[in-house]
């Protein structure tokens, strides 16, 4: 793949391209369909490609092949000069940026690959078995993913930049009347990603096993994982990726974002993004305002959060270890719906009412778990209260699946307690 | 200069060949069944955003995907090299796989014979020649077409295209070998108001395939959106609604799972679902329709399926697995999704869905639903559960006397999918069909009982 590389920078180089990035990509995969009796269904496989985005003036271009053979890459360069040469973008030039030679390996205890498939399997499958127990489900369905990602980034300035990033992935659905997915997580190493899942699933239902109920609270709580789901998902979208609706005013006063993917310890480390930038930390929200964006080099002079989906597709921007801290702290209310898990039903009328889905919604009432419900629940952005809450642990967020890959967004935030504003 | 990006060495006899390396492996390694799936996909995107060509790429996918079934178990394996050694290397995968699995009950499975209907003619051949240029040249005119209608230039303008050349193989040990080649051309046009705060629903969106008329879709996207600049705040307002044909294409995108067999919540055979006027059908070799193709992704023979008539649900939608779970005929609604389809084992999936009803006109629609309001288009369509859920915008109020009166910001609906169904009142036969859904629009009857959100 190096060596292919390098012919294609020089290829390209040879056609007129002022500033080339050829980017290569191997993925390994494994993803097996598991139900309580056993893996239903197992797909594993290696897909490999080269994709080269060239810039003339003003101009870029984009193509991409899996068909790795001289003679393709060597088309796709020429599709890649002929594009740039016919395009511009708001006239804005993408410097090149200084060449230099990093390899990066995320961390990884145990490489799940080298694991004997009868232990793995067994595993996953007490895993599915005990997800099984905490609902009234006919079926619980478990999606177990495994990615082994090698990709490397080449200019014709010279840098030359590799990251291996192995990471897991689990997914629960289950299946009665209706279907309803009640787990997904993920994140960046290997089998011991599994393992932590598994403790998590375990902690996770053991908040869950009440019987169903009618009762209902005013106001809401939103566990960390809630939290991230809600805020990253559907919230700061519109406020920290450029766009020509972006707004500058932050709906949610109480909260500060920040955008970290330097941190070695946090499962988004990215010590350089996918056009080569050096990783640094960014305030994104504070005191109601939103400080700076997420960008990639093509949006401003920075970038910095360019994150590719794979090698078919330019990089966009993306965050990172993303962390929600609320500036004030209240006390945990009495009655109020504790939603331990949620995902987003999008945002209506334009952007002001978020709808998220909570399929397994605990009620407290006077402070003690009453029952459990599904709930569908609109937060109206400009007339609610969001604070955090005193004394409650901080915990991990979400992780969303990025194409093949996995980008792990948030980590470390606050649970959230929501007042008012809510509408069903 | 015109873009070559054509001439690329490989065809239909090399995807052939793939496949049928594969599935001799797979004999050779002592598989009783075994399916290949190879695919190549070439796709060009161009986005021009105010008159400049702001992005542009090509991408080629290709690859072959091995399944294995033995004593009732599957194995599937996938490599984008065609090399022999990387084929080879993926069926023993894939046996490696079926031999970790458990046995699926009924036992799976592969067809025993496959077929291929031919659509050839269906398609309009100027798509089949659509080069880079071409693209470039039909996002232009989407924008073109915006700022001809934008005088005052208050619209952000923007045209993207993108075309996908498709050319698939499936071959079974003992059932045959299908090829086919298609391409599929999509549109989008996107007006956004300069001025307005809430800009991002202040959008309209087309697709077509078929058609090449990128002017038109730019100055029905700019009339739209000029047309929101004093859009009102409706108030909670249950009443009648008319469901424009872009707006029952969204709905319906989501909306079909209802006919999936594999899918928890699915419809019952025999189940009235609506009134003796309604009939639903997928169409999946309907002459310019968006997903027509001659065989499915397990190489099972496409043709019409019936799956509403008189109001009565009377088929599902089947890949070969659950037609064996549910004991139903197959109806070839095998689908592989994505960019690399020979990645993914087969799912269900429909082509072309058409709801037909009375043949009422849209002005007698309009009459039919007064006091209303009459919606363009769904956006952020959802079925949870058994709720469908839906942002109706761009929509208008319907005044007394069934006419478009003035626009009306996103109005959230929310409505039990069955219900939905039961209260298509009325159903317009349109003559010029679109893609997803050849009816123009269907009418229900009240969104009475729906919770209608906030505007």
């Amino acid at each position: 793949m190096i060596e292919l590389t390098s012919d294609a920078l020089s290829y390209a180089q040879e056609h007129g391209a002022e500033y080339v990035e050829v980017r290569g990509e191997t993925t390994e995969f494994l993803d097996l369909l598991v139900e309580d009796r056993g893996v239903v269904h197992s797909i594993g496989g290696i897909y490999n490609g080269v994709g080269i985005r060239t810039f003339y003036g003003s101009g870029r271009g984009y193509s991409s092949t899996s068909f790795i053979t001289k003679t393709s890459i060597e088309r796709a360069v020429e599709e890649s000069v002929r594009m740039a040469r016919a395009s511009n973008f708001n006239a804005t030039k993408v410097k090149p940026i200084e060449g230099r030679v990093e390899n990066v390996k995320a961390p990884m205890k145990q490489d799940p690959r080298e694991l004997d498939s009868q232990d793995k399997v067994k595993e996953v499958l007490a895993l599915a078995r005990a997800a099984s127990k905490v609902t009234s489900a006919k079926l619980t369905r478990l999606h177990y993913l495994e990615l082994y990602e090698d990709r490397t980034l080449a200019t014709n300035y010279g840098l030359r930049l590799r990251s291996i990033k192995p990471s897991v992935y689990v997914s629960i659905e289950a299946y009665g009347d209706d279907w309803q997915l009640i787990y997904e997580d993920g994140y960046v190493g290997g089998w011991e990603v599994f393992k932590q899942i598994r403790k998590d699933v375990d902690e996770f239902y053991e908040q869950l096993v009440f019987s169903s109920t009618d009762a209902e609270a005013e106001s809401v709580v939103l566990s960390p994982r809630a939290a991230s789901n809600f805020l990253i998902d559907d919230v700061l979208p519109q406020y920290v990726f450029p766009s020509e609706s972006s707004y500058d005013r932050f709906p949610l006063p109480n909260l500060e974002v920040l955008d970290d993917p330097t941190r070695e310890s946090g499962y988004g480390y990215m010590p350089f993004d996918d056009e080569g930038v050096k990783a640094e930390p960014i305030q994104l929200v504070a005191s109601g305002k939103v400080e700076r964006k997420l960008t990639t080099r093509e949006l401003d002079d920075y970038g910095g959060r360019a994150r590719a989906q794979d090698f078919i597709h330019e990089p966009g921007p993306a965050n990172s270890n993303t962390r929600v801290v609320s500036i004030e702290k209240t006390s945990m209310p009495k009655d109020f719906y504790y939603v331990p898990f949620t995902y987003s039903l999008g945002s209506f009328n334009s952007g002001e009412v978020i709808w998220l889905y909570s399929p397994l919604t605990v009620v407290y009432k006077g402070g003690a778990p009453v029952g459990r419900k599904a709930l569908r629940l609109g937060i109206d952005l400009s007339k609610v209260k969001v604070t955090g809450i005193e004394g409650e642990p901080k915990g991990f967020g979400c992780l969303r699946k990025f194409g093949g890959g996995l980008i792990p967004i948030a980590e470390e935030s606050d649970a959230l307690l929501v007042e008012g504003g809510t509408v069903d | 200069m015109p873009f070559s990006w054509r001439g690329e060495p490989l065809t239909e006899d090399q995807l052939e060949s793939a496949a049928e390396m594969a599935v001799f492996d797979a004999e050779k390694l002592g598989a009783r069944e075994a399916e290949a799936y190879a695919s190549s996909i070439r796709g060009l995107r161009a986005e021009v955003v105010d008159g400049y060509l702001h992005y542009s790429s090509i991408f080629n996918e290709v690859g072959v995907g091995i399944r294995i079934v033995e004593d009732g178990a599957t194995g599937f394996s996938f490599t984008n090299s065609l090399t022999k050694k990387d084929i080879r290397d993926a069926v023993e995968r894939a046996f490696h796989l079926c031999k970790s699995s458990r046995p699926d009950f009924p036992p799976a499975t592969l067809p025993k014979s496959l077929g291929k209907n031919q659509i050839g003619d269906s398609y309009d051949p100027r798509i089949a020649k659509i080069n880079v240029e071409s693209v470039v040249n039909l996002a232009k005119e989407i924008v073109d077409g915006i700022m001809e209608v934008d005088k005052k230039h208050e619209l952000h303008a923007r045209g993207s295209v993108r075309s996908v050349e498709l050319i698939r193989a499936v071959d079974t040990a003992g059932a045959g070998i299908v090829t086919e080649s298609v391409t599929m051309l999509q549109g989008l046009a996107r007006a956004t108001l300069r001025s307005d705060p809430l800009s991002s629903w202040s959008e309209w969106d087309g697709v077509r395939v078929g058609s090449l008329d990128g002017a038109s879709e730019g100055s029905t996207a700019a009339e739209n959106c000029l047309s929101l600049k004093n859009a009102s705040k409706l108030a909670d307002k249950p009443g009648p609604m008319l469901l424009d044909k872009q707006a029952l294409a969204s709905i319906m995108s989501v909306a079909w799972r209802v006919f999936d067999a594999s899918w928890g919540g699915h419809l019952e055979l025999g189940h009235q679902i609506g009134q003796p006027f309604l009939s639903i059908y997928d169409d999946e070799v309907a002459p310019n329709g968006i997903s027509s193709r001659g065989f499915d992704d397990e190489g099972l023979k496409t043709g019409l399926i019936r799956l509403v008539e008189s109001g009565t649900v009377t088929t599902l939608l089947t890949n070969y697995r659950w037609a064996q779970k549910l004991k139903l005929n197959p109806t070839a609604s095998a689908y592989r999704y994505g960019d690399r389809p020979f990645t993914a084992s087969p799912q269900i999936g429909p082509t072309n869905i058409s709801i037909k009803g009375d043949n009422e006109d849209l002005g007698e629609m309009l009459k039919g639903t007064r006091g209303g309001i009459h919606v363009i288009d769904a956006r952020n369509v959802k079925l949870i559960g058994k709720m469908l859920t839906f942002s109706a915008f761009p929509a208008f109020e319907i005044s007394n006397t069934g006419e478009d009166s003035s626009p009306v910001r996103p109005v959230d609906i929310s409505i039990p999918i069955e219900q939905f169904f039961k209260r298509i009142i009325a159903v317009e036969s349109g003559k010029k069909e679109y893609p997803g859904v050849s009816a123009s629009a269907v009418a229900l009857s009240s969104s009475r009982g729906a919770r209608v959100g906030v505007p």
